[in-house]
Formats: structure tokens, sequence, C-alpha cells
């Protein structure tokens, strides 16, 4: 039966081999602020909302 | 369409800005989170029907008292449509859910891995809002199976695949965050909820009539609006070219020799074979269990434990509550149950970003060794009407419950490699659905044979603060015993090659 080599040292079989590298395109940080600000309003208000439930146990009534 | 769908058309082009992965994956996350939500529903789904004088016809399980009755009840309500449910029948969705979700999670995570996450999250948003469609016409012809099965079944698929579809990418996306990048996606899993139950009862009150309680119109209006977020999601998923780093990184000093965290790729089909597998599903489920029976179980918890002292009448016991005492306890009880949340989702991001300093085992041995010095100091807190350290000492615990989920991705990821992270974190899931059911049942089942026994209600919860803490020291021995995977388990060269080429990794960027 044909034995394969398993060695951590195995370069193809690492996680770490060379690939691609690159800065992101500096035109895209806008789109980047409006993803961020679709998800980012909703999930503040919820927070908000909860923080108002929660505020009687923090400060009373 | 195919085509659209299909991995090597989500191939990012060089310059893609990796920062665009996140809210596309808090997009479905923050979604799916709803399913934390859903009680919202359970009283006003509870009094839907009403007779000719406007009152609530009586519940299919009306005078049931013990288990066997309440399922005898819920069998009846499953077809009934001359009575309504009450939040037994209503809350086996829960146990659907996340039973569903670690089934689909750990059946399909493999077919994630190939087909991509593009495809996944449209998968995903097809199962959720359809769920809530079909759980809309439940309601709408009073049919709890049409619930159970849209929302529990189809919708616990959809949140299956929806949960598990960023983590290999963003997993690959940021090899210096990992921890980061999944604590934000899962912390908006965390979120779901907090944005979906106050949208609800604004719509319920919007759609409510005498003889409606808008429910169904709430379920449609929710899943339009949530298809389209998921599908924004899904169409903002970019996946790296295999091997992709960000410009400049070099592996921290840290990481360089770090046995803990392999360069290497375990194979879906190896990884169960492991010990690491199971000791790290052995502390998932542990900790989960813990604080789910915790959580789902806070706001009677706080009532029964501390009585009028939430309310400045410390000398009143749970027990001798008037109705007015109940009604200002039960708001304390619910701020307390919005804290918990809180410190859930932050918790998630926090713990995930901060173990991507200490470590991932370092960051579960404080889970597992706070947490079970924090539940045995529980009682002690209780009985010396320590209301601040017994909450603070919750929230704590709540974060950590949070943290636990969104630091496993980056632990497998670490143990098992990035090529089956997300298909490998999908079987690990199974241990969710298992805490799912053992959590509630040692809290829940505790808590009724001290009440049938007569025990004062301040002291209702002591014996299962110490079950749990010997749950967490478990876990903690577990935490310890996982060492770094043998390297017979790793794929070679040759078989991840080919499994590259299965998986579209190599085709062009579109």
């Amino acid at each position: 039966m044909k034995q394969e080599t398993r060695s951590r040292g195995s370069a193809h079989a690492s996680g770490m081999e060379s690939g691609p590298q690159w800065h992101p395109d500096p035109s895209s940080w806008p789109l980047v602020a409006v993803s961020w600000l679709l998800v980012g309003i909703p999930l503040l208000w919820g927070i908000y909302e909860t923080f108002d439930r929660a505020k009687i146990l923090l400060f009373g009534d | 369409m195919a085509e659209l769908l299909s991995k090597e058309r989500i191939i990012a082009r060089p310059g893609f800005n990796r920062w665009l992965v996140p809210p596309a994956a808090l997009a479905i996350h923050l979604c799916i989170g709803m399913a934390y939500g859903f009680s919202v529903f359970w009283k006003p789904l509870g009094g839907a029907l009403i007779d000719a004088e406007g009152k609530a016809v009586p519940a299919c399980a009306a005078g049931a008292t013990t288990f066997a009755e309440k399922a005898s009840g819920t069998l009846k309500a499953l077809a009934a449509t001359d009575c309504n449910w009450t939040q037994f029948d209503l809350g086996w969705m829960y146990t659907l859910f996340f039973v569903l979700l670690g089934c689909a999670a750990a059946i399909w995570g493999g077919w994630l891995e190939r087909a991509g996450p593009r495809k996944a999250g449209l998968v995903s948003a097809v199962c959720w809002c359809g769920g809530l469609l079909i759980s809309a016409l439940g309601v709408y012809w009073h049919q709890l199976w049409l619930m159970w099965l849209g929302s529990g079944v189809i919708g616990g698929v959809g949140l299956g695949l929806g949960y598990i579809s960023p983590v290999s990418t963003l997993v690959k996306w940021f090899p210096d965050r990992r921890g980061m990048a999944t604590g934000m996606a899962i912390m908006g899993f965390g979120g779901g909820a907090m944005i979906g139950s106050p949208f609800a009862t604004l719509l319920m009150s919007h759609f409510k009539t005498p003889t409606d309680p808008g429910v169904w119109q709430t379920f449609v209006t929710m899943a339009a609006v949530y298809f389209v977020f998921m599908l924004g999601g899904a169409f903002g998923y970019r996946v790296p070219p295999p091997g992709w780093r960000p410009e400049g990184f070099r592996l921290p000093a840290s990481t360089v020799g770090n046995t803990m965290i392999t360069m290497h790729h375990v194979h879906l089909k190896d990884a169960h074979k492991t010990p690491q597998f199971w000791l790290l599903w052995l502390v998932l489920c542990l900790n989960t269990s813990a604080g789910i029976g915790i959580i789902g179980a806070a706001s009677p918890m706080l009532q029964e434990t501390f009585g009028g002292q939430l309310f400045d009448r410390p000398e009143v016991d749970f027990g001798q509550f008037t109705a007015a005492d109940r009604v200002a306890a039960a708001a304390v009880g619910a701020g307390f149950v919005g804290l918990i949340s809180l410190f859930n989702i932050f918790g998630r991001i926090g713990w995930a970003s901060f173990s991507d300093k200490l470590g991932r085992k370092p960051t579960y041995v404080t889970f597992l060794l706070l947490g079970a010095v924090l539940y045995a100091l529980a009682p002690m807190a209780a009985r010396g009407d320590h209301l601040a350290l017994f909450v603070g000492s919750f929230c704590i615990i709540a974060s950590m419950y949070g943290g636990g989920f969104s630091t496993i991705p980056a632990y497998l990821a670490d143990l098992f490699g990035t090529q089956f992270v997300g298909a490998i974190h999908g079987r690990l899931l199974t241990a969710w659905s298992a805490a799912g059911i053992l959590g509630p049942v040692v809290v829940n089942y505790i808590h009724d044979t001290h009440v049938a026994r007569g025990i004062a209600p301040e002291h209702l919860y002591d014996s299962t603060f110490y079950i749990l803490a010997g749950m967490m020291v478990i876990g903690f021995v577990c935490n310890l015993l996982v060492r770094p995977v043998a390297d017979r388990y790793f794929m070679t060269a040759a078989e991840l090659e080919a499994e590259r080429r299965l998986s579209h990794e190599t085709g062009n960027p579109k």
C-alpha cells in the first residue's frame, strides 16, 4: 500500500503557503462604511432598546 | 443563476476590501438570531382565539399539571382549531430550532465548504424566511403543526446553514484576527433577538385589531425584511484566493513554533476521529448547557432568590407577593434578562478578540475556571443578600457563554486548519443541540423537584448552581486535555490540492 508523507513540514499541505497579498483599494472604504452602517444602525437600536429595559435593574425606577 | 451563485464567481479580485465580509455575515446572523426572540409571540398567540364575548377560549391543555398531561394537550393542539396554544406547546419551537440548527450544520457543513458561502447564505434565507411564511399560514389557519414545520424545522435548517456560512470565509480573510472576525459574526446571532423582539412588538401593535393579535402579518413582514437583508449578506460574501494574506502580514512570533496553531489541514471525514474534536464537543456542550439553563430561567431565578429586595420591600418573600409586587418584580426580572443579553453579545466580540492575544486554550481555561467559581459562589451571594454580586456574577457568566460560541471557530481553525473549519464547526454544533436539551432539563427539573419538596424560594437554585459549577470543572479538565492534533490526521499536499479543485478554489477571480 502506498504511504504518503503527512509530515508537518510538507510545504504544499500548509495553510501558510505563499499566496496573493494586497492592500484594499482605497475607493472601497466608502462602501465599507455604508455596509457597516446598514447593519450597525439596527444593532445599535436593538442594544438601546435592551439597555432601556435593563435600566430598572441598574438605576431603579 | 447557477453561475451567479458558484464559488468561482465569488473569489475576490485583487484590491477587494476584507472589511466588507463581516457586515455581510452580520446581516445574516442578525436575521437568524431572531430565533432567540421568538418568545415575544407566545403571549399574543396564547390568546389568539377569542369567543363571541371577546374572551380568550380555553387552551387545548387547559387544566394540565403534569408533563404527560401537558404533552397530551400539545398533541391535541397540533391540529385543533378550536382551542388556544400554551407556552408549553409553543416552547417546543425552541427545541426544534436548536436541534435542527445543529443537525443541519453537521449534515450540510461539508456541502457548504464546496458550494461556497453565497449559495449557503441564499439557501439559509429561503429556509428561514420561507419558514416564517409557513408559520404565518399556521397562525392564520390556527394550525400548530404548520408553525413547528415552518419556523421550527425548515427555519431551523436555515439557522444551521446561515450560522456556519461565514465561518470558514472569515477565518481565511482574517488570518491575523481569527477570533475577532468570527466573534463579529457570531455577535450578530446574539444580537438578532435584540432587534427582532422590539421590531416584532412594534409590528404586532401596528397590525393588531380587537379580534386579531397581528401575529401572522408580523411574520409576513419580518420574512420580507429579513429576506432582503439576508440576500444582501449572501451576495456580499467573497472568498479569498487560496493562501491569501493581508499585505505585509507576518506570522506573529507567538504563532511560530506554537503547536496549538497548525499550518496544516484536517479533512472533515477525519476530524471526528481525533480526541480533540470530542474534547471540544464536551467543552462546548458543558459551557453552553450551564449558560442556556441559567439564561432561560434568569427572570424567575432572580425573583425567587431575592423576593421583595428587588423593589425595596426586603421583608417580603417571593411566596408572599401581591399582584402589584409581581408586576414590579417582573419588570426587574425583565431588566435582568436584558442585562444578561447585553453581556452575552459583548462577550461574543470581546472574548473572541481577546483570545487572539491570550490564545484559545487559555481563554477557555478562563471561561471554565471562572465560571465554576462564580456558580459556586452564587448560593453565598444569594444567602448574603448580595444582589449586586449575584447580578454581576451572572453577567460575567453570560459574557463567557457568548464567548464560548464565538471563540470556538478560531479554536477549531487553530487545531484543524482552515480548509474544513466551517464544516467541522458545523459538526461541533451538535454539542449546542445537546446542550439545548441538557441545560434547561437540569435547571428546570431540579427547580420543580425543590418546589415540590417545599424548599424556600431563596434556596431553590442552590444545588443547581453547585451542579453547574461541577459541569464547568469537567469542561475545564476536558480543555486541559486538548493537545495538538497528531500528524497522521493532516491532509497530504495531493489531498489538499484535490480538495481545492473540488471546492472550486482554483477558479479565476470574478
